[in-house]
C-alpha cells in the first residue's frame, strides 16, 4: 500500500509545474519515471496587482519529464523539468525552449503512521531569459515588434520543503506540504503550500484531489516578462486520475484550474489546464 | 624639377585646403528636430502594474514645421516584455478600428528602451487627438497613457 501511495505522489508531482512532496519518499532501489504533456490557452490575464485583463490569446504547451529514485533507506533523489516548452500569442510566432531543470533530494525525518520528510531542490536555468516571439504582422518600419516569452526564468531557484502524510486506510490517504523558494537575480522569494487527499477505487484507479497555493513575498520588481514568474501568485485546485495499466505502466490524467481562494491570481494566465502522462515504475 | 616640386606642393596645399570645406559642413541628425517647440504635453499614468512614468510632448520643429512627439529623458515603461508601441489617440482607451482606417489612433512608433525618444510624424495632428498611449501590441495590453494639453 505504501508503494502504491508513493506512485500516486510521484504522478502528482508531474501534473503541475511545481513539485509536490510527500512524507514517504521512495523505497531504496525503486524508481519512477514519467513523461507528461499539457497544453492550454487563455485570453484572461491577471496582472501584478491581481486585476483581470482580456488580452490576445496566450498559448502554452509543455512536454515534461519527472523521475525519482530511492538512493538510500531514507533518501530519495528527484529530477524533473520541461523537455520542451512552446509559447505564443495568437498574433505572434512561437518560442521554443527547454526550461529549468530541477534537481533535489528528499530525506525521511520520521516514519510510521505520520511520515515526515524534508526536501531540498535547486532549479537550474537551461534557456536564456530573453526569447522574443515576433508579431506575425509588423507595423513599424525598422522595428521588430514582439514579446518576450522565455521558456526559462533565467535565474536559479532554491526550494526547501517540509511534507507530512498519513494513510487513513488501504484506500485513502492525505498529505500536506509547505515550501519556501529563494530566487536569485533580485527576483522575489516565494512560499507555497498544498493539501491533498486520494482514494483508491477498486484496485486500479486512484482519484486524487489537491488544493495548492503559491505567493510571492514582498513587492514585485517590475519590468520582467510574466513568463519569468516575478510577483506570481495563485491558488489552484486539481483532480487527478491514475490508472494501473499493468505491474509497471501507469496512465494519468489531470485537470487543474485557478482561483483566489487563498493567494490571489497575480501575473499569470489562469486557464483550465489538462495534462496526460505515462509512467513507468519499478 | 624645382618648379615641378613647387607646383606639386601648391597642388597639395590647394587640395588639403579644399578639405577644410568639411569644417563648414553641418551634419543634420534626421532623428531629432533642430528646434523642438512643445505645443501640448502631459504626464503618463501607468496601467497594469507597469513602471510607466515621465512626460509625453507633442510639438513642432521650428526649422521646418514638422510635427514631432517627444518623450523626455525621464520616460520609463515596462521593457522586459518586449516592444511597446506609441500611439496618439482620441481618448485614454485604445480603440482600434482597422476596417475604417483606425480613425481614433495615429501610430507614432515603438520604444524598446527607457529614456529620451523623438518621433517625427509625416502629418499634422488634429486637436481631437488628446492622448498618448503606450500599448503592448503582442498581448493587446495598455501600459499607460498621458493626456496632452
Amino acid at each position: 500500500m505504501l508503494r502504491k501511495l508513493t506512485i500516486v505522489f510521484s504522478l502528482l508531482l508531474c501534473s503541475q509545474v511545481h513539485f509536490a512532496q510527500n512524507g514517504w519518499g521512495k523505497e531504496q532501489g525503486h524508481g519512477f519515471l514519467q513523461i507528461s504533456a499539457t497544453t492550454a490557452s487563455s485570453d484572461r490575464f491577471f496582472n501584478l496587482v491581481g486585476e483581470p485583463l482580456t488580452t490576445n490569446e496566450y498559448q502554452s504547451s509543455t512536454l515534461q519529464f519527472y523521475g525519482e529514485y530511492g538512493l538510500a533507506e531514507r533518501l530519495t533523489v528527484l529530477l524533473s523539468g520541461p523537455l520542451l516548452r512552446r509559447q505564443s500569442f495568437n498574433v505572434t510566432e512561437a518560442t521554443y525552449g527547454v526550461g529549468d531543470l530541477r534537481i533535489g533530494g528528499q530525506y525521511a525525518l520520521l516514519r510510521g503512521a505520520w511520515p515526515l520528510s524534508f526536501g531540498l531542490a535547486v532549479e537550474a536555468p537551461l534557456s536564456p531569459d530573453r526569447q522574443f516571439a515576433l508579431n506575425k504582422i509588423q507595423l513599424i518600419p525598422g522595428v521588430e515588434e514582439g514579446i518576450n516569452l522565455p521558456a526559462s526564468d533565467g535565474e536559479w531557484n532554491f526550494w526547501a520543503t517540509l511534507a507530512l502524510s498519513h494513510s487513513w486506510s488501504a484506500h485513502a490517504y492525505s498529505s500536506i506540504w509547505a515550501a519556501y523558494n529563494q530566487r536569485t537575480e533580485d527576483f522575489s522569494p516565494q512560499w507555497a503550500a498544498s493539501v491533498e487527499g486520494g482514494y483508491l477505487v477498486g484496485e486500479k484507479l486512484w482519484i486524487i484531489g489537491r488544493v495548492k497555493t503559491l505567493s510571492s513575498i514582498g513587492d514585485p520588481v517590475p519590468g520582467r516578462s510574466f513568463a519569468r514568474g516575478e510577483g506570481l501568485g495563485f491558488t489552484s485546485v486539481s483532480l487527478t486520475a491514475m490508472y494501473y495499466l499493468g505491474d509497471h505502466l501507469r496512465l494519468t490524467a489531470d485537470v487543474a484550474t485557478y482561483g483566489d481562494w487563498i493567494s490571489e491570481r497575480r501575473n499569470l494566465y489562469a486557464p483550465v489546464i489538462p495534462t496526460v502522462g505515462l509512467a513507468w515504475e519499478w | 624639377m624645382r618648379i615641378s616640386l613647387l607646383l606639386f606642393l601648391a597642388l597639395g596645399l590647394f587640395t588639403f585646403t579644399g578639405c577644410d570645406d568639411d569644417e563648414t559642413t553641418v551634419t543634420i541628425d534626421s532623428g531629432v528636430p533642430q528646434t523642438f517647440v512643445v505645443e501640448r504635453s502631459g504626464a503618463f499614468t501607468p496601467q497594469n502594474g507597469t513602471p510607466t512614468a515621465g512626460l509625453a510632448e507633442l510639438g513642432a520643429d521650428a526649422a521646418d514645421g514638422a510635427t514631432w512627439v517627444h518623450l523626455p529623458p525621464s520616460f520609463t515603461t515596462e521593457q522586459g516584455t518586449g516592444t511597446v508601441s506609441v500611439f496618439l489617440s482620441t481618448s485614454a482607451t485604445f480603440m482600434p478600428d482597422a476596417a475604417n482606417g483606425n480613425p481614433n489612433l495615429i501610430l507614432v512608433g515603438a520604444v524598446t528602451r527607457n529614456g529620451e525618444h523623438y518621433f517625427r510624424l509625416n502629418r499634422t495632428v488634429p486637436a481631437n487627438f488628446t492622448h498618448v498611449i503606450l500599448w503592448c501590441g503582442s498581448a493587446n495590453v495598455p501600459f499607460g497613457f498621458a493626456a496632452i494639453q
